[in-house]
């Protein structure tokens, strides 16, 4: 077998390994029911057309240090964030960590209270 | 009958779009990806980290079965203009790559190493339902001979799928390479039916070409 060759079985062997285990890592009914019953702010997303949309929202709100838990609703076009206690984030924030994930905001609303 | 059906294909994939296979080379800021791609033409292998959301950089792999050479290259893509709108998402990439093509045959005719490139541009719109795609790319390959191809894709969704849930997708790629000379290098001009299996991170898929070749691609976000 070639170098080339086996430079590609290799590459699909690790790709295929270390993304077995994240590919089926969806978050559970009831962890998504809890994000959006209790998200203290909506955001609501254009350009939100994939899996890989949400997949790139979630990983860049979750490195925020006051972020707890988000959900991405594709059907709502809408993003639940959950923030830790005792901490804020501005819409200045929330549009920057959007835009920076690609994508644009339609709308804030925070939770009453 | 064949050529007509195969002709208005073409026509309709690159009169109204632009992408090759591997849609969206910039991921999110910190995000790698491997996209992986064979079929009878090529092996090809692309790994790159987006450190911003404009750009990505990584190492690009090709294995061209045709010309029995390998492609080691750096690649960079650049998002130039992405639309975001409620129900679509469109997208011009451009993408340079520069790296060394070395002969893969056995005989004593074996060529010298040369340097390589190629320039690409592509262009997507998409929403829940509907894809379409196009590209073009120019490669110079010094003695390995110089190449110009245009892609082209469309697709339609069954159904609409949600968050977390397995995405299908049905679509017909197109391709033109118009240096083909249609005898020794008889694609001049193609077509694929394409399966896309798309869930969480992943994407795969599988395909069979109008000469009843497959193709088998593979994308990972991580």
């Amino acid at each position: 077998m070639s170098i080339m060759k086996s430079l590609f079985v290799a590459t699909a062997l690790v790709t295929v390994s270390l993304a077995a285990p994240t590919a089926f890592a969806n978050q559970s009914v009831e962890e998504i029911a809890t994000i959006k019953n209790t998200a203290d702010i909506t955001i609501g997303l254009n350009g939100l057309v994939c899996d890989f949309c949400s997949i790139a929202l979630n990983k860049t709100f979750k490195k925020h240090s006051a972020v707890a838990a988000t959900y991405v609703d594709i059907d709502a076009k809408s993003m639940f964030v959950v923030l830790k206690d005792g901490t804020n984030m501005s819409d200045a924030e929330l549009t920057e960590l959007v835009i920076n994930a690609g994508y644009n905001v339609a709308g804030i609303t925070r939770k009453a209270g | 009958m064949r050529q007509t059906l195969l002709l208005w294909t073409a026509i309709i994939a690159f009169g109204t779009t632009a992408l090759p296979a591997n849609a969206r080379p910039v991921s999110y800021p910190s995000g790698w990806t491997v996209m992986l791609r064979n079929d009878v033409d090529m092996n090809s292998a692309h790994v790159h980290y987006t450190p911003d959301r404009f750009h990505s950089v990584g190492l690009r792999l090709i294995y061209d079965r045709e010309g029995d050479f390998v492609y080691t290259g750096a690649q960079v893509n650049r998002l130039i203009k992405r639309w975001n709108k409620p129900d679509s998402q469109a997208n011009i990439y451009g993408m340079v790559s520069a790296g060394l093509i070395t002969d893969e045959t056995s005989s004593v005719f074996k060529r010298d190493d040369d340097a390589g490139g190629f320039i690409a541009l592509s262009a997507d719109w998409e929403t829940r339902r509907y894809f379409i795609s196009a590209s073009a790319e120019h490669w110079e390959r010094g003695r390995y001979g110089d190449e110009t191809a245009y892609h082209g894709r469309l697709g339609i969704a069954p159904y609409v799928a949600g968050t977390g849930a397995l995405h299908t997708w049905f679509m017909i790629e197109g391709h033109h390479k118009p240096e083909s000379d249609g005898q020794f290098q008889p694609d001049k001009l193609g077509a694929t039916a394409v399966l896309r299996l798309f869930k969480g991170p992943s994407l795969v898929e599988l395909g069979v070409d109008d000469r009843g070749e497959p193709m088998v691609n593979y994308i990972h976000r991580f």
